[in-house]
């Protein structure tokens, strides 16, 4: 086998710049001949062409011959290889997966499209679309976001729709009595000893289950009902434990992984010194990093079953889609 | 049919005290329960429900370093649920 690869590639050498130079080939190579469309042990001179037509058309010199140096040749359809376009570059129109962020934030990812009263719009996170609560209805929202070079108006894609509150509870207390408190049990603990240090805390447990936004796309052809890498989704399930997931986002592409915790009672930090804690998430393992929040993440058949918007180098945190989509009243 | 009633009133808080007894907590009611107290501890971030070594069902803790302290402060089991610590890191919004 190892003797008749070696061949193999010498004929290819040799052959490599007749073969690209046909019409329709895109590219060469030895694989495995297939057969009614099933991998046969045979090794070949593999032709990938953009278009298969008959060899009744094509003239002598295009025709990919059946044998090269007595070793046979194979000709499948790949159609037109194109460089793949990063995802923090400017798309139109824009597929789930790639950069997006309201004007004042730095850059997170389009999740999908959703349905909102029949209207496609854009779903993505509360901190990408809507700036963490301070943005209002109709604000501008730009792809690529701000940090991947995206400005207004030349690359405004859509406008903030709607969002769903955040409850952030860890902002440091104004209360002077509660800051005394703490100073004074903090100063006691330094005498005791403690390395536990107080921090005076509005404690307003309010609990959240989703990060979640909605933008109007400007027009309906800028968007595309499809994700990068992944393709078009498939309806949508209940995230269960153990399932196998993945995701296309702006900073680490499309990951795959496994739903390692459910029912999930998480705090996640919103900047220095702001909480906000959620429950009923779901969690997976190390998945993704800053830009990625807003992804849509889904299981092997393509089922929808979270949006993701939080992390740490180790772990993954999603919102389960039907809290998502109940918030927002929105469907696949 | 009073006869009826009365039987019935007799027998239904024995069905709903026996099912109290033995009944076992489930993991989800168990976790709900504990995950306050658990959240308050130093260093805790999450508390949810995954599977421990052995593939059982088990209340996972999230912990932003290791942080012996806290721990050792910890239960191995919850009503009967192994509890598992991991270390996951500090969680931002991403």
């Amino acid at each position: 086998m190892a003797q008749e690869l070696t061949t193999m590639k010498k004929v290819l050498k040799n052959h490599r710049i007749q073969l690209l130079d046909r019409s329709n080939v895109v590219a060469s190579g030895v694989g495995y001949k297939m057969t009614g469309g099933q991998k046969t042990s045979a090794l070949s001179i593999v032709c990938s062409v953009s278009k298969k037509v008959a060899a009744s058309q094509l003239s002598s010199t295009d025709l990919v011959p059946a044998t090269l140096d007595g070793m046979p040749t194979d000709v499948i359809e790949t159609g037109v290889i194109r460089a793949l376009q990063s995802p923090t570059e400017k798309h139109r129109p824009a597929p789930g997966g790639v950069s997006i962020g309201h004007r004042d934030i730095t850059a997170g990812t389009l999740g999908c499209l959703v349905k909102k009263d029949g209207r496609s719009v854009i779903l993505s996170n509360n901190h990408v679309l809507a700036n963490s609560n301070a943005a209002e209805i109709g604000d501008p929202i730009l792809q690529p976001g701000p940090h991947d070079g995206g400005r207004y108006p030349e690359d405004h894609i859509a406008d903030l729709e709607q969002f769903v509150p955040i409850d952030i509870i860890g902002i440091p207390s104004d209360c002077p009595t509660a800051k005394g408190i703490a100073s004074f049990l903090n100063s006691m603990a330094r005498l005791l000893g403690s390395s536990v240090q107080l921090q005076a805390i509005d404690m307003q447990a309010t609990e959240n289950l989703v990060d979640a936004a909605i933008a109007s796309p400007l027009k309906p052809e800028d968007v595309k009902d499809e994700i990068l890498q992944i393709g078009t989704i498939q309806g949508s399930t209940e995230g269960e434990l153990g399932m196998a997931i993945k995701k296309s986002g702006r900073t680490t592409g499309l990951t795959t992984g496994e739903i390692q915790q459910v029912d999930v009672t998480v705090n996640v930090q919103y900047g220095e010194g702001k909480i906000a804690q959620f429950t009923d998430q779901l969690m997976g393992g190390a998945m993704s990093q800053g830009g990625d929040s807003g992804s849509a993440v889904l299981d092997e058949s393509n089922h929808l079953v979270g949006l993701l918007f939080a992390g740490s180098d180790t772990t993954t945190i999603m919102n389960r889609i039907q809290n998502v989509f109940s918030a927002l009243g929105v469907s696949l | 049919m009073i006869f009826r009633l009365l039987i019935i009133l007799l027998v239904l808080p024995a069905i709903a005290t026996s099912e109290d007894s033995n009944m076992p907590n489930s993991i989800e009611d168990v976790k709900a329960q504990h995950e306050e107290r658990l959240l308050q501890l130093p260093g805790v971030v999450t508390v949810g429900i995954g599977r421990d070594e052995n593939g059982n069902p088990a209340i996972m803790v999230g912990l932003k370093r290791s942080d012996p302290e806290t721990e050792s402060q910890l239960p191995t089991l919850l009503e009967g649920y192994p509890v598992v610590v991991r270390i996951v890191g500090r969680i931002k919004a991403q």
